[in-house]
């Protein structure tokens, strides 16, 4: 019995056909079984695809209502200066659902005009890479510790490498038995654009 | 394109090394019977890409193993395909594995000069079942976690060291999160690493052996590609339909419109429970075996059986090259591993013989215990999928805050003594709902409360009957009394067929009236104010029932139980607390304990999450999947 390698040139050929489809043969069949994993696993692997965001209205064609409760109108102090707020909201990650979970921060600002309170609110995260601003009292001015980019009080952007100015939330007063409550839309917008696009 | 392949091989040589890949000289011709080593790597290698794309979504601690699991089996696309086929694929890789092994010793393949490969085939055999052993616990259902505890406990049977490899296992003392997290590292890092080296080693030097092929050869030599290839990709096809095969194997049974989890892919039991007795624990198929020779040597101390005769047998399988020398010995290993395997295959039958069989009480227990953890692990998936869904705390206080789960259990505990639960005409309950108590004392609480409930009690027929008063010292109070009296043939006998519907309709107006103080079975007192009204009226006037009972406004406290809020959850856990408080029996109790009379929790028998739970069965007001 010989043990030599030979080369397939050298070898005695059947038949140049037979060896042609049985190669077909084996590399279709081979190829089937060896996508079976990767195939099995393509649902999983891509799962997060077809999610969306919390309240986005993608998929399901409904624009769930945002606005999460702040507080009482009277936490907020009316001297025009920036306060930072928790956001609660209930969160549903992957398998766990969590009741009123703190989801992110916002600036609310309040200055009281003849009309009656008014209440901007800008979130703090930064729109360049997603970083948390922070309010600088001294400057007057939001400050992204990350790369340096900075926000006016009105939210438009001073310098540094965003491509837009703070995102502003909605405000909406609600009456809760007397109570006047500051409800803030909690959005949040893809970053590092000049445009404000939903997070999907 | 030829240029640069020719770059290419300048640089990396890969012609040659593809020539030496698959033009392995095979002496006799391509044959089916050299499939299995393929197979078999094959199978690992789909266990590796299916193992990391489950690991993506997997996260080991005790309180989101479960739950994770569930979230890829449920709620991931197409999650369950990939899990089943992960599972199957393991089982298929033990299979093959025998089939190797077996192949190998028949052909004389361990002989010299293949020992050293044919002793780290054994080691990598060593490596599978370690594999299929710490994959069992990952999903941390009940089935997982007893089956492992065994195990562990089995490990810490090793003399010397066996308490210290134990702990180093479980990652201390308790099961927990370590121990999650070190099966998961053994699983995912550790042994398929050591599976992977050894695989290397094993084709190197099964190369440089040569195949050890068969004779007498009946066809001219050939080379492994294309002819064995085919047999191999055909061969490993076929072991991906197989796998394909159990997990689509329930798909035709099930209802159309039936979330494809909950049927398809490999079974995901309740969440492991360590205050709760899994009667249903079991091995792996794989190790049914030495769970039934476990049950033989139980003469011998517990060592015997878990870790002296396994050592011996693989002891032997380690002797076989030396033994293999001589043509009886190899003949002599050839019997051995045949009777090794007709007798794990027999222990096997017996087991699941002894299990499944239906006719022995152990069978019985048996299979009311996996049936009991089947329609646990069904809620656990229903309640994981509800509205609520699996809080932060996970799956288990879940469950445990089940009153469907646990309110039979509740039940058994503190009032299956004396009263019985279940439904007395031919209506088909779910039976985990139902219990039966063989001599009850006390009345059958099924549906306590409803419209049924009160009907039954204003029927002269059912109100002294077993359920109701008619087991209790009450069968002869002034409630049976004033009922026969009422609505007995003596009272109604001159009545005619108006006068007898005016009073059936007053009967069932009070049903609904007091129904609505319990306000359940959905009544919603704006479609029956009427009833109610009239209900209650009749409650006050017709027939008088204040001069005993107190109703809202009128009658007084201290002879009979209070109708306001009848049956409602207030009520029920106030009567339950406390029967001989004077809103209930406070002079003619029979014989039922105060429950939770006590303003000091730990002094009462029931803690209040209890009492809730209890109330809230009893109620019939637990989650149920709309479907």
């Amino acid at each position: 019995m010989k043990h030599v390698v030979d080369s397939p040139i050298t070898e005695p050929q059947p038949s140049e056909r037979r060896t042609f489809l049985t190669s077909a043969a084996a590399v279709v069949i081979g190829a089937i079984a060896a996508a079976f994993p990767f195939a099995a696993g393509f649902g999983v692997l891509f799962d997060p695809l077809r999610r969306r965001a919390k309240g986005n209205g993608v998929g399901d064609g409904e624009v769930a209502d945002r606005f999460v409760r702040v507080g009482r109108l009277d936490v907020l102090p009316a001297d025009g200066v920036p306060h930072q707020f928790a956001l609660t909201d209930d969160v549903t990650d992957a398998w766990t659902r969590a009741p009123a979970r703190q989801v992110g921060t916002a600036f609310l600002t309040r200055s009281d005009t003849a009309d009656g309170p008014k209440i901007t609110a800008f979130s703090s995260i930064c729109p360049h890479l997603g970083c948390a601003v922070d309010y600088n009292r001294a400057k007057g001015e939001y400050d992204c510790p990350c790369h340096a980019s900075a926000f006016a009080k009105d939210g438009k952007k001073r310098f540094g490498p965003s491509l837009r100015g703070l995102d502003p939330l909605a405000v909406k007063m609600v009456d809760h038995g007397g109570q006047q409550e500051i409800w803030v839309e909690w959005v949040r917008y893809r970053a590092g654009i000049a445009e404000r696009t939903l997070v999907g | 394109m030829s240029g640069f392949l020719a770059w290419l091989d300048h640089r990396t040589g890969y012609r040659g090394l593809l020539h030496d890949a698959l033009f392995e000289h095979i002496p006799g011709g391509a044959r089916w019977r050299y499939v299995w080593g393929s197979t078999l790597l094959f199978a690992f290698v789909v266990q590796i890409v299916t193992g990391v794309i489950l690991w993506s979504a997997y996260s080991p601690s005790a309180q989101t193993a479960w739950e994770s699991v569930y979230y890829i089996q449920h709620d991931m696309a197409g999650g369950w395909l990939l899990r089943g086929g992960h599972h199957y694929m393991a089982h298929a890789m033990v299979v093959l594995l025998a089939i190797h092994f077996v192949q190998v010793v028949v052909d004389g393949a361990y002989r010299a000069p293949r020992e050293i490969n044919f002793w780290i085939g054994l080691v990598m055999m060593q490596l599978v079942l370690g594999l299929a052993l710490t994959g069992y616990l990952l999903p941390w259902d009940e089935k997982g976690y007893w089956a492992t505890k065994v195990a562990t406990n089995m490990i810490a049977l090793v003399p010397v060291v066996g308490t210290s490899l134990q702990k180093l296992l479980v990652g201390g003392s308790e099961y927990g999160h370590h121990t999650l997290t070190r099966f998961f590292a053994l699983h995912a890092g550790v042994l398929p690493g050591l599976l992977i080296a050894c695989t290397v080693i094993h084709v190197a030097l099964f190369r440089r052996h040569g195949l050890k092929a068969r004779e007498p050869y009946t066809k001219p030599d050939t080379t492994f590609w294309p002819d064995q290839v085919l047999r191999d990709a055909v061969a490993c096809l076929a072991v991906c339909l197989v796998v394909l095969l159990l997990v689509f194997r329930h798909g035709s049974i099930a209802p159309p419109d039936m979330p494809r989890g909950d049927i398809l892919g490999t079974e995901l039991g309740a969440p492991a429970d360590p205050a709760e007795n899994y009667s249903a624990a079991r091995p792996e198929n794989y190790f049914l075996f030495l769970f039934q020779l476990l049950k033989y040597l139980e003469v011998f101390p517990p060592v015997v059986g878990a870790i002296v005769v396994p050592g011996l047998i693989m002891f032997s399988l380690f002797l076989m090259p030396i033994v293999g020398r001589w043509e009886l010995g190899h003949r002599f290993n050839v019997t051995w591993t045949f009777a090794l395997l007709i007798g794990a295959g027999l222990l096997t039958a017996i087991a699941t013989r002894a299990d499944l069989n239906g006719e022995t009480e152990h069978s019985q227990h048996f299979l009311a215990a996996v049936a009991d953890a089947q329609a646990k692990a069904e809620r656990a998936v229903e309640l994981a999928g509800s509205p609520s869904g699996i809080a932060p705390a996970g799956a288990l206080s879940m469950l445990r805050a089940d009153p469907k789960t646990q309110g039979p259990k509740l039940f058994r505990e503190h009032c299956a003594s004396c009263h019985s639960h279940f439904v007395a005409n031919d209506a088909i309950v779910d039976p985990t709902q139902e219990i039966i108590v063989e001599h009850p004392t006390a009345s059958n609480l099924w549906g306590i409360g409803t419209r049924g409930w009160v009907g039954g009690m204003l029927d002269p027929h059912q109100i002294a009957g077993p359920r109701f008063f008619g087991n209790t010292k009450l069968k002869d109070g002034d409630m049976v009394t004033w009922v026969e009296d009422t609505f007995g043939p003596d009272a109604t006998a001159d009545l005619d067929d108006q006068g007898q519907a005016e009073l059936q309709e007053q009967v069932e107006s009070v049903a609904f009236a007091l129904a609505a103080e319990a306000g359940q079975n959905g009544i919603r007192i704006t479609d029956l104010d009427e009833r109610v009204a009239a209900g209650r009226a009749a409650i006050i006037d017709e027939f008088a029932c204040v001069d005993c009972h107190k109703f809202h406004d009128d009658g007084e406290l201290g002879l009979a139980p209070d109708l306001t809020g009848y049956a409602s959850s207030a009520w029920l856990r106030a009567i339950i607390s406390n029967p001989e408080h004077e809103r209930f029996y406070p002079d003619t109790n029979d014989r039922m304990p105060a429950f939770a009379a006590s303003d000091d929790p730990a002094a009462n028998r029931l803690s209040p999450e209890d009492l809730d739970l209890l109330v809230v069965w009893l109620r019939g007001e637990w989650y149920e999947p709309k479907r």
